[in-house]
């Protein structure tokens, strides 16, 4: 061991066991807080009981609720720093969030008011569709006024929300309605299960060519919950094949990139179709789906402790909402599928995980005072101070597919008061 | 048990390290005090490096396994859950792997010209710490590949696996201690050791894939 401060000589002789040792020591530190920082930042997730999430959801619809006009359109855009709300709208989005509010209404049907104002708010939103319903060959068609063409994602939501509906209320009053858009959806569909996106009321023919890669799957899960209205009516055979489709083609007929795309509405058609049964095929793209959902719910949980000052990574609510969404309804598929059951647990630890960072981040009533209109802040999914009316629809579903996943009971926190 | 084996051989990575201990080890560096040595001296000089040697590689065998053992608690301290432990496991090795890869043996200390003197045979323990323990043996990509192959597969594989490396690296450090070196076995050796690290790598990248598919 050389001291090589008193040695002017030191420079050509062998580095010191002190200097060895602070080296080695820092480029551990460095390299430790380097992965800390990133791939191996602390995984956060909160503990929320069945009631805390179904809490924050009834929260996600009293935001959806106050922000609705007089002729059933909700609030579509705020941006809470600035007071404002930004233009144009999105009826896809519409039946979407209609639809949540149904579920809610369902999932609170013993309670009170809470389902009361839910089911009302909804059924305002309901009129909406049912007045843009136009026919389509021998089916209905959802067609949005002023544009050109029907889009295949409006009348496939418009056909889960009065699925949803149905079962909120148990009424039969738009079965006749559902069997319509089902008959337009399966005259979207190719022979290979490929959805076309649009419709052309003019030409009263589907626009060829042109693919969503939300519509298909949003279809796809409409078909199947036809079936489950109604079995024995043969929505099984429509909805099966685009189930194929999306499992086999999708991603590389229509080119999306690092497959599987996190498809929640596919991970809806697998878990209502799990309990009838899945080919190996569809097994296998519900597993990878799994993989995808699980990345992205655990990577979401890490972001916390992300150096943010850099960058804003964490997801909007819609985004996480839908990762818990698709992870939740795969939890269905593997409960109901003995070859993906080995996936039940970690699925339910991630949706209990991404339930948790939801309810955590949803903005509290103290929160909100902090802002010029607290009542278009409290409950709602803000990111870079905007929200978006879906980032509440697909929270709102994500929270009750978990509730039942968590700890059983009342809530264990409170969610900002909310109510 | 196979993963485990590849994983924990890639991060040792026998020949580089073995490389290392030789350098740090051997009486033949170049030290003015080991030129000088006599017969007796070299003989009781060589036993004690082969127990330095002997006794270094025990111990980070013992430390792998503890990590090993310890693995689910170390991870519920850093909050994380096993596959994202084996993404950054994965980074770890993966990087060593690329200095490996880039540097050959060099990278233990074989051809670093700055590197620790050669130990006397008298001094031979005071080189268990350091250099023979931190860095040749110690190593990031070691102990990281320790927990996240407990955490994945247990304490009984990681053991085997870590076994199986050390013995290799002994073997071939204790080979290179007592033996001449041609240049052909520096040649093999550079060689060797760049091989596994681009093990190191295909390791690393199959460990990132499985971390990242993991539900």
């Amino acid at each position: 061991v050389h001291d090589r401060d008193d040695d002017p000589g030191a420079a050509a002789r062998p580095v010191s066991v002190r200097r060895r040792l602070t080296t080695t020591a820092l480029v551990w530190v460095v390299g430790f807080t380097a992965l800390r920082l990133s791939f191996l930042a602390p995984e956060h997730c909160p503990t929320v009981a069945d009631g805390d999430a179904v809490a924050a959801a009834v929260g996600a619809g009293e935001w959806i609720a106050a922000g609705q006009g007089a002729g059933g359109h909700y609030l579509y855009e705020y941006d809470r720093a600035a007071d404002e709300e930004l233009p144009g709208y999105n009826m896809v989005r519409h039946a979407g969030v209609t639809m949540s509010l149904y579920q809610l209404a369902d999932a609170d049907a013993d309670a009170d008011a809470d389902g009361d104002e839910a089911l009302a708010v909804a059924d305002r939103g309901l009129e909406v569709l049912l007045d843009g319903l136009e026919p389509a060959g021998d089916g209905l068609v959802f067609v949005e006024p002023g544009r050109p063409t029907a889009q295949l994602g409006a009348s496939a939501l418009m056909t889960a929300t009065l699925a949803s509906r149905r079962d909120a209320t148990g009424e039969d009053t738009y079965d006749d309605e559902l069997r319509g858009l089902g008959r337009f959806l399966v005259g979207q569909m190719g022979d290979d299960g490929r959805m076309l996106a649009f419709y052309d009321p003019a030409s009263e023919a589907p626009v060829p060519d042109e693919t969503s890669r939300y519509a298909t799957g949003e279809a796809g899960w409409a078909l199947a919950r036809l079936h489950t209205l109604f079995p024995g009516e043969g929505w099984d055979r429509p909805a099966r094949r685009v189930l194929d489709y999306l499992a086999t083609r999708r991603d590389r007929v229509e080119g999306l990139d690092f497959a599987p795309w996190p498809d929640q509405w596919a991970a809806y058609l697998l878990g209502e179709l799990a309990p009838h049964g899945l080919d190996a095929a569809q097994v296998r793209y519900a597993g990878a789906l799994a993989e995808r959902f699980g990345m992205l719910l655990r990577s979401e949980s890490q972001k916390g402790t992300w150096p943010v000052a850099f960058v804003d990574p964490r997801a909007r609510g819609a985004g996480l909402g839908v990762w818990v969404e698709g992870a939740a309804a795969l939890l269905r598929a593997a409960e109901a599928e003995p070859r993906l059951a080995a996936l039940a647990a970690p699925l339910r630890d991630r949706v209990a995980c991404g339930a948790g960072i939801l309810v955590d981040r949803q903005v509290t009533a103290d929160e909100a005072r902090g802002y010029p209109d607290p009542d278009r802040v409290r409950g709602a999914w803000f990111r870079n101070d905007l929200t978006r009316m879906d980032d509440q629809q697909h929270v709102l579903t994500g929270l009750l597919a978990a509730a039942g996943q968590l700890q059983a009971g009342p809530p264990a926190r409170n969610p900002g008061g909310l109510s | 048990v196979t993963q485990a084996l590849l994983v924990l051989f890639a991060a040792v990575n026998p020949i580089a390290t073995a490389t290392g201990l030789a350098t740090a080890l051997s009486s033949s560096g170049g030290s003015p005090g080991a030129a000088r040595a006599d017969g007796d001296a070299a003989a009781a000089g060589g036993r004690a490096r082969l127990i330095t040697l002997l006794v270094g590689v025990d111990v980070v065998a013992g430390l792998v396994v503890l990590l090993a053992w310890l693995s689910d608690p170390i991870l519920d301290l850093l909050d994380v859950s096993p596959p994202t432990f084996r993404i950054a496991a994965a980074v770890v090795v993966g990087a060593s792997g690329l200095l490996w890869l880039l540097r050959g043996a060099s990278l233990a200390g074989a051809d670093d010209p700055r590197r620790d003197d050669p130990l006397p045979a008298a001094g031979a323990w005071r080189g268990l710490a350091v250099p023979v323990l931190v860095p040749v043996l110690v190593t990031p990509a070691v102990l990281a590949a320790g927990i996240a192959m407990g955490a994945d597969h247990g304490v009984g594989a990681a053991l085997l696996a870590v076994a199986v490396a050390l013995v290799l690296t002994t073997l071939l450090a204790a080979g290179l201690v007592a033996g001449r070196r041609p240049p052909a076995v520096a040649v093999l050796v550079a060689v060797g050791a760049r091989l596994v690290g681009v093990l190191a790598i295909v390791m690393a990248l199959a460990l990132a894939v499985d971390g990242v598919k993991t539900v």
